[in-house]
């Protein structure tokens, strides 16, 4: 099976269980900020992702769960790796909650 | 009857013509630097001087350049990096997901195109992609690396491809060559990317005919000498790699090649790197420059610059340019790290001089090339490292004029905030980024970054004149025997110097940022210059933020090529 084929699966299984995924395992911000670390989001997204540099904050990101979860399972050509390959939903799930929990640096 | 004998001896004319005009032998390419007509390799020569014997073009004349031609390759994601080549009159050169054209090199008119079929679903999911930054010609072929671990030949008359050899998995180790290769006598010679990768960075050599795999190197503990200065077989997921071209030296017979950093960039053992943290030692042959015999990939020399590198300043940036003074010949290379090391042909260190003022990752270099006052990072946040992850030194190369011995170089003042964590590498099911930290490029204490090129004695660095650039410029620069200094810059400018004093001749706006090559060549008796044009490099990615406008709206997906002369 593709890649492709894997991220569009991931992508839609995101969007249709965010709600039912809630239920097993809480998403942890903290697991997440590894997550986050472990596979080089930082090398893109400053700051642990407070600041807008070679890519867009997501500290006070306005967009809704769905959208990130798809972003990080399929990526933009040119501009974001896919990890639907790489992460499970429950890791995409705790990298969300990391993004919500930011705050700025002190 | 005669119109027939006309075709016929055309035709004549055309194959024997064919069979010259086209035979780039490994001798043509090792006195590239005494035919200024051509451009044959991505360096200009094996001495890797990025000048131009020609002075058609020159300081009295330069103020009437005008555009002669321009070709967009499509498709263009991340801009245009690459590096063009030209072999009589015919200029080839590579674009994004390495579309390869060959041109007429004065009118620009298409000769034939290769667009190879890539992985797309490995192209999503990489982060170093799709860009490519240059090719080889030599054996009647154009050769490319692909992002998903091809080395691909095509014939140079006509484009038909020869060979396709998959040299690695990079659907496992997701990398893939985004350099250019280097023609050595029957090989090709192609460096893996891989710094931050878990892997070990491989060099590889190639048969130029067949296309058959003839020895490997690996850069992260390649030997058992260097595996021991890997604690708990850190080599295994060490990095490395050597993501730019290198140079050869025929009298040694040796191919000079940079290697990139260790992985994870950072570590969290701080001044216990020796025995601690997650790669123990000296990490051979990171950060490091490298004498392969290219016959066999054997390592004949080495010298590392930065042992246990913990900032990211590897030596894949860097050309490796070859001078000879009072009879003793010399190898100058820059290191991202900011220093420009001065060897001699078998390595061993003479001395190193600073391009740029922001360095505070250690405090100096010895006599003998030891670093004086490290600053290794501890577990958490510090605050003004010098310079940035990006480098005070960026990949793509200056050059030096024989005519005025200066050495002519891009320096890049800025720092960064950042936080080290500990961190596992990750390999399965395919390799990830292993940075261990998050970062924040930041200004200077008490100023605003920027950038500069300066004119220098190649073996001292002591600095003739210099000129200061709002933004780092991030192209190659390019002089020529008629006395000038081309600068393309970041915001879309390209500046012709007077080579001797600075003072600024002549400059035009291509519209967009420039981050590749630039060449001269003669064609049907006329001397062309021909730059690249486009944005979107890892590094360019942040001048948005830190810089403003125009680069918070520069588009990273466009590019072209385009080429002046005289009316």
């Amino acid at each position: 099976m593709s890649f492709r084929v894997i991220h569009f699966i991931v992508a839609i299984l995101a969007v249709c269980s965010v709600e039912a995924r809630a239920q097993d395992k809480a998403p942890d911000p903290d697991r997440g900020k590894t997550l986050f670390i472990t596979y080089g989001c930082g090398w893109c997204h400053e700051d642990g992702g407070r600041r807008a540099a070679k890519c867009p904050q997501l500290m006070n990101t306005t967009r809704d769960d769905d959208y990130i979860v798809n972003r990080i399972a399929t990526g933009k050509l040119g501009g974001m790796p896919a990890f639907g390959g790489a992460l499970s939903l429950e890791q995409i799930d705790d990298l969300v909650a990391y993004i919500h929990s930011l705050k700025p640096d002190t | 009857m005669r119109r027939l004998l006309s075709t016929a001896a055309f035709v004549g004319l055309l194959v024997a013509m064919g069979g010259t005009a086209f035979a780039i032998d490994p001798g043509r390419i090792e006195n590239a630097d005494k035919n200024p007509n051509d451009w044959l390799t991505y360096h200009g020569s094996y001495k890797s001087w990025h000048y131009s014997g020609l002075d058609q073009i020159n300081t009295d004349n330069v103020k009437n350049l005008q555009v002669a031609w321009m070709h967009t390759p499509g498709r263009t994601t991340r801009g245009l990096q690459s590096f063009p080549l030209v072999a009589d009159g015919v200029l080839y050169y590579s674009g994004s997901y390495s579309r390869l054209f060959a041109l007429d090199a004065a009118t620009g008119q298409v000769i034939w195109s290769y667009i190879p079929k890539l992985d797309e679903d490995l192209i999503a999911v990489q982060t170093h992609s799709p860009y490519n930054r240059g090719i080889a010609l030599g054996h009647g072929h154009v050769y490319v690396g692909t992002v998903d671990g091809r080395l691909i030949a095509v014939d140079m008359k006509t484009g038909a491809p020869v060979w396709d050899t998959k040299l690695q998995d990079s659907t496992k180790v997701t990398v893939g060559f985004t350099g250019a290769p280097l023609v050595v006598k029957d090989k090709v010679i192609i460096g893996s990317q891989g710094g931050e990768w878990p892997w070990r960075g491989p060099i590889y050599g190639v048969d130029g005919a067949t296309g058959q795999k003839k020895w490997e190197f690996l850069t992260a503990g390649g030997t058992p000498e260097a595996q021991k200065t890997w604690g708990n077989d850190s080599w295994r997921t060490g990095g490395g790699g050597g993501w730019m071209v290198g140079a050869y030296n025929a009298a040694k017979n040796v191919v000079y090649w940079g290697t990139a950093n260790p992985a994870p960039l950072y570590d969290w053992a701080g001044d216990k790197w020796q025995t601690e943290g997650p790669r123990p030692g000296d990490n051979l042959y990171t950060s490091s420059l490298i004498a392969l015999d290219p016959d066999t990939g054997q390592l004949k020399s080495y010298f590392q610059t930065l042992p246990h590198d913990a900032w990211d300043f590897d030596d894949a940036v860097g050309e490796f340019v070859q001078l000879q003074k009072d009879g003793k010949n010399y190898i100058v290379h820059p290191n991202k790290g900011g220093y420009v090391y001065v060897l001699d042909e078998d390595l061993k260190f003479q001395n190193a001089w600073p391009l740029v003022k922001n360095i505070n990752f250690i405090q100096g270099v010895d006599k003998d090339g030891k670093l004086i006052g490290r600053r290794d990072l501890p577990l958490g946040k510090s605050t003004n490292l010098c310079p940035a992850i990006a480098g005070g030194i960026s990949w793509n190369s200056g050059t030096y004029s024989p005519k005025t011995g200066l050495y002519y170089k891009v320096g890049n003042e800025w720092c960064m905030d950042l936080e080290v964590v500990k961190t596992q590498p990750v390999t399965e099911p395919m390799a990830q980024l292993n940075i261990g930290a998050t970062f924040t490029i930041t200004n200077p204490v008490g100023g605003k970054a920027y950038g500069h090129v300066s004119a220098r004695d190649p073996l001292t660095g002591k600095e003739t004149w210099r000129i200061d650039y709002p933004e780092p410029p991030l192209a190659s620069l390019l002089s020529t025997a008629g006395n000038l200094l081309f600068v393309p810059d970041s915001r879309g400018i390209i500046h012709a110097y007077d080579d001797r004093t600075g003072a600024e001749l002549w400059d035009h706006n291509n519209g967009l940022g420039h981050a590749g090559g630039i060449i001269s060549y003669n064609a049907k008796g006329k001397q062309y210059v021909t730059v690249a044009v486009g944005w979107g490099t890892l590094v360019g990615d942040g001048y948005g933020d830190l810089f403003g406008d125009p680069y918070k709206v520069m588009p990273k997906d466009q590019g072209y090529l385009v080429t002046f002369t005289l009316p």
